[in-house]
């Protein structure tokens, strides 16, 4: 076999969605030329010139045995290129007519049909050995195992079938033609199974001549078989038919050898066959039988067809050697031959084939003809083919003259023939089994595809199934699921150990046989309505731990819904944020407490931002000293709250900012809404709050220990002035003491001269004006200065201005 | 009566011999102490009724001197003359037992008066030497 399933493959693979084009392609071609191999690569061009579509199948080749068959051959080749060649010499070519001393060619291409064929040679000195060698050198054997049918079995289930052309030697002048005897071992080894065509090949002396010839590939062989097996999802029928009449005369065989048919009817069967014809046994032996007009025997068969014996000639013992063994027993009748029912042979013979194999749309019509039609029919013989091609006008019409045909009738039995015409019918369409095995092909593929599908959907679901399992079964947070009536269908380790409850006891139950009534109402109401509404809810809820402590969770739940979208219950997931909820709560201390710091503090706070200075918070105490409302300051810089009593420094305030980014204890003084100015120390430090960047603002408020300290320094001012003057009083009125004494003392004794007394009078008076200046100096209590000529200040003693 | 006996006591010599010089003159006998230990050494060795002290001393004040001779004499005249005084130090000196406060420099006729007025209250107190034993 070389042609194989795979190149049909390939070919239907270069053509996957040819739907339009055909199934077959047949091309044939005839040439005569003087040149042998002009001659074969005409007829192979010309054959070709069918073929546009797809790669060839087989070429099949019946020639003139005149021609250098091997130069042929070549020409053949050279045209048709790798393909497997075969044929044979024929006594006559046909090739949409009847052609003599040509070349006929007909190429076959169909990805639909694989070709195997094989040679077997030697035929006249081991016809079996042939066989034999024709199967295995065609790779044919699964056709021809008796014991084994399971290849036909699986050509059946695939929609294939197969049918095989045999071409075989036939009678030379020196050998018997063994075609009917290959036939039937060829049947028995296929079990009868395979329909089989062709007929035998001749030279060009009809089977009178020395040899002929079959064509394998590139080889012209003698005494040769051909075995080409055609398997094939194509319709095709195969039919057989002579067109001879059953006469009156008729004899049973009742003595036979073989080919030789010893006695009829008893009788010695030459003279009972010289009888039939009205002829004398001695006028018939010069010659063979039939070179000699004569009317030929035929065998019935169980349809009432009749199988065409040829005489070939008488024997020696006063038999008959046919040209096919035939039985004891049987009936011989004489046949006789009306023309215009022979050429109607061929067409009626195609329409039993038509019939056979319901066959619409024909592709080729092959054709092994007897070459004694040529004899009987005369220069009538084009019409039997120009008949057919009437029937079936524009169907490619090859084939050859053979000397023995082999086919089949409607019994499906294949049967060697004489004086027949044997026709293949190749079909453009596929057979129903071929149909048939296709849909299923399709089917299967789907149904494959679809098995394969839910595998895999089985498998990915499978996966997912134990994927969610895993995971409910591995997350710590409780999970769980119930039915609508809000019976538990089941939970996660998470959730037992959470609840302390075991799953199988939970399972079946609803939140009222295990928790307090208040919960167990809150989740029942949740339920409701996401049965209700759909969707997701969350809400907090708390379980009780074993030893009392509290667990806060926040309860995720959801509906979900069956395949048919019903609802199917509720799944819920607890998340545990019990710490979350202290720290929340311990947040909320810390945030109520630094909140309370933060505006009962004494000291004035500010938070501003960075960038452009605005007030985002103020405590209390700020508002309270500078008497702004909260929603005054909000969002403000201080420019535009007007509080800088000092824009100079503001602005130290802001370049100490930008160069050490804090300030400290600086003294600056503000003003308040009023108008009133305080003096406050003033501490900035920048923070992050909410990533961004923003300044803290202590003010403390220093007015009035500003004011007790000034008093303070006042009193010791002053102090230190009456320290002084006391001091000085004390120096003063000691030397004040002693002059004032004297002085009285002087006045006492020297009141008798009148210009000391009035001298020591005016002493005694500046003494006295001195003592009064002590005396102020020691009741001093206002320490306050007056301007003294426009040089200094002095103290004013005298309590009043400016004198 | 005897001798009108007066002690001063001021730490400067001028104002001491001045006013020695001055109750001399008006028949006083006078004595002078230029500080309150010498003057306790003079009024342990006699007695003497009426005496004018400066508050400010070396060593001893005249306050504490005051207090140191009311302890055994309640009956003598004892006055201040100081060089600086104020409201807070009259009552001092009345606290420490002073009788009369002066300030410097005052007029010879007031302290010539005060004497008067001290050995006045003495006559008619009959006390004219008070018992040192």
């Amino acid at each position: 076999m070389t042609d194989t399933k795979q190149d049909m493959m390939e070919d239907k693979r270069e053509h996957p969605k040819a739907e339009n084009l055909p199934k077959i392609e047949v091309g044939c071609g005839a040439a005569k030329d003087d040149d042998s191999y002009a001659a074969g690569f005409k007829a192979a061009g010309k054959a070709l010139a069918g073929i546009t579509s797809y790669r060839l199948s087989a070429v099949i080749v019946f020639a003139s045995a005149s021609y250098h068959l091997d130069e042929v051959l070549s020409g053949i080749r050279a045209a048709v290129g790798r393909v497997p060649i075969f044929g044979a010499s024929s006594a006559g070519e046909i090739c949409n007519g009847t052609l003599s001393e040509s070349v006929s060619v007909t190429a076959l291409a169909s990805p639909f049909l694989s070709v195997g064929v094989g040679i077997g040679k030697e035929v006249s000195t081991d016809w079996r050995k042939a066989i034999h060698a024709a199967i295995d050198s065609g790779g044919l054997n699964r056709y021809f195992t008796p014991q084994d049918g399971s290849y036909y079995n699986s050509m059946t289930l695939e929609g294939r079938s197969a049918f095989a052309i045999l071409f075989s030697p036939a009678s030379t002048s020196h050998s018997d033609s063994y075609s009917p005897e290959i036939l039937e071992e060829l049947k028995r080894l296929s079990l009868g199974r395979l329909l089989f065509f062709g007929g035998a090949a001749v030279d060009a002396e009809k089977t009178s001549g020395h040899e002929n010839f079959i064509f394998y590939n590139d080889q012209v062989c003698s005494d040769s078989m051909i075995l080409a097996v055609f398997e094939t999802t194509l319709r095709f029928g195969i039919a057989m038919g002579h067109g001879l009449h059953p006469t009156a005369k008729r004899a049973r065989i009742t003595r036979v050898r073989g080919y030789e048919v010893l006695e009829l009817d008893g009788r010695r069967a030459a003279d009972v066959f010289a009888e039939f014809h009205d002829l004398k046994k001695a006028d018939l032996e010069s010659k063979p039988l039939f070179e000699q007009n004569l009317n030929h025997l035929g065998m019935r068969d169980a349809l009432g067809h009749y199988t065409i014996f040829t005489p070939r000639c008488f024997t020696p013992e006063g038999g008959i050697l046919l040209a096919h063994p035939a039985p004891e027993g049987a009936f011989l009748v004489l046949m006789e031959a009306v023309e215009d029912d022979m050429i109607a042979a061929g067409k009626n013979t195609l329409r039993r084939a038509m019939m056979q194999s319901g066959i619409n749309r024909p592709a080729a019509i092959l054709v092994c003809s007897c070459f004694l039609r040529m004899l009987l029919l005369g220069n009538r013989i084009d019409e039997e083919i120009a008949a057919i091609t009437d029937i079936m006008p524009g169907t490619p019409v090859t084939g050859f003259y053979s000397a023995g045909e082999q086919g089949s009738n409607d019994d499906h039995i294949s049967r060697h023939n004489n004086e027949s015409i044997v026709i293949l019918l190749l079909g453009n369409e596929l057979s129903y089994a071929a149909q048939v095995a296709g849909e299923n092909r399709i089917m299967q593929r789907a149904l494959e595809f679809r098995i394969s599908e839910q595998k895999r959907l089985e498998k990915e679901l499978a996966d997912q199934v134990r994927f969610l399992q895993t995971l409910i079964k591995t997350i710590p947070s409780p999970v769980f699921y119930k039915d609508q009536q809000g019976r538990y269908l089941g939970c996660n380790r998470a959730f037992e150990e959470y609840n302390h409850i075991s799953r199988t006891y939970l399972l079946g139950k609803s939140n009222w046989d295990f928790l307090p009534r208040d919960q167990a109402e809150l989740h029942c109401k949740v339920d409701a309505d996401l049965a209700e509404k759909g969707g997701k809810a969350v809400y907090e809820c708390s379980i009780a731990g074993k030893d009392g402590e509290l667990f806060h969770f926040l309860n995720n739940k959801a509906v979900f819904h069956r395949a048919d979208g019903s609802l199917g219950g509720i799944i819920g997931v607890l998340v545990d944020i019990t710490d979350r909820k202290n720290t929340e709560e311990a947040l909320r201390a810390s945030e109520e407490k630094f909140l309370k710091a933060f505006h009962n503090n004494p000291t004035m706070m500010i938070i501003c931002t960075a960038d452009e200075g605005r007030v985002i918070e103020v405590n209390d105490s700020c508002l309270r000293i500078m008497g702004f409302t909260r929603l005054e300051m909000m969002g403000k810089t201080s420019g535009q709250l007007n509080i800088h009593a000092c824009l100079e420094q503001r602005d130290t305030l802001l370049r100490m900012m930008e160069e050490k980014g804090s300030v400290r204890n600086m003294e600056i003084s503000l003003r308040t809404k009023s108008g009133e100015i305080r003096h406050c120390l003033f501490s900035a430090e920048q923070i992050q709050l909410q990533k961004g960047n923003h300044i803290l603002l202590l003010l403390q408020d220093v007015t009035d220990q500003k004011r007790s300290e000034e008093e303070r320094l006042q009193r010791i001012r002053l102090q230190s002035i009456l320290n002084m003057a006391g001091t000085i009083c004390h120096e003063f009125n000691q030397p004040m003491q002693v002059l004032s004494g004297y002085i009285d003392l002087l006045l006492s004794r020297a009141w008798e001269d009148s210009k000391v007394h009035g001298s020591l009078l005016k002493i005694k008076e500046q003494t006295a004006r001195m003592t009064q200046i002590t005396r102020k100096l020691m009741t001093l209590n206002d320490p306050s200065v007056q301007d003294y000529a426009g040089i200094g200040k002095i103290v004013n003693l005298n309590g009043d201005q400016g004198k | 009566m005897g001798d009108k006996k007066i002690l001063l006591v001021d730490d400067e010599d001028q104002i001491l011999q001045m006013l020695k010089e001055a109750f001399s003159l008006y028949g006083y006998k006078v004595k002078t102490a230029s500080s309150a230990e010498e003057a306790l050494d003079v009024l342990a060795k006699e007695s003497i009724m009426v005496m004018f002290l400066d508050l400010k001393l070396p060593g001893m004040s005249g306050l504490d001197l005051c207090r140191q001779i009311r302890k055994d004499n309640q009956i003598a005249v004892i006055h201040a003359l100081t060089g600086y005084s104020n409201f807070f130090g009259f009552l001092e000196c009345r606290s420490a037992g002073f009788d009369d406060f002066f300030t410097k420099p005052v007029a010879l006729k007031a302290l010539f008066k005060a004497a008067e007025e001290a050995f006045e209250k003495l006559e008619r107190w009959k006390v004219f030497v008070y018992d040192l034993a």
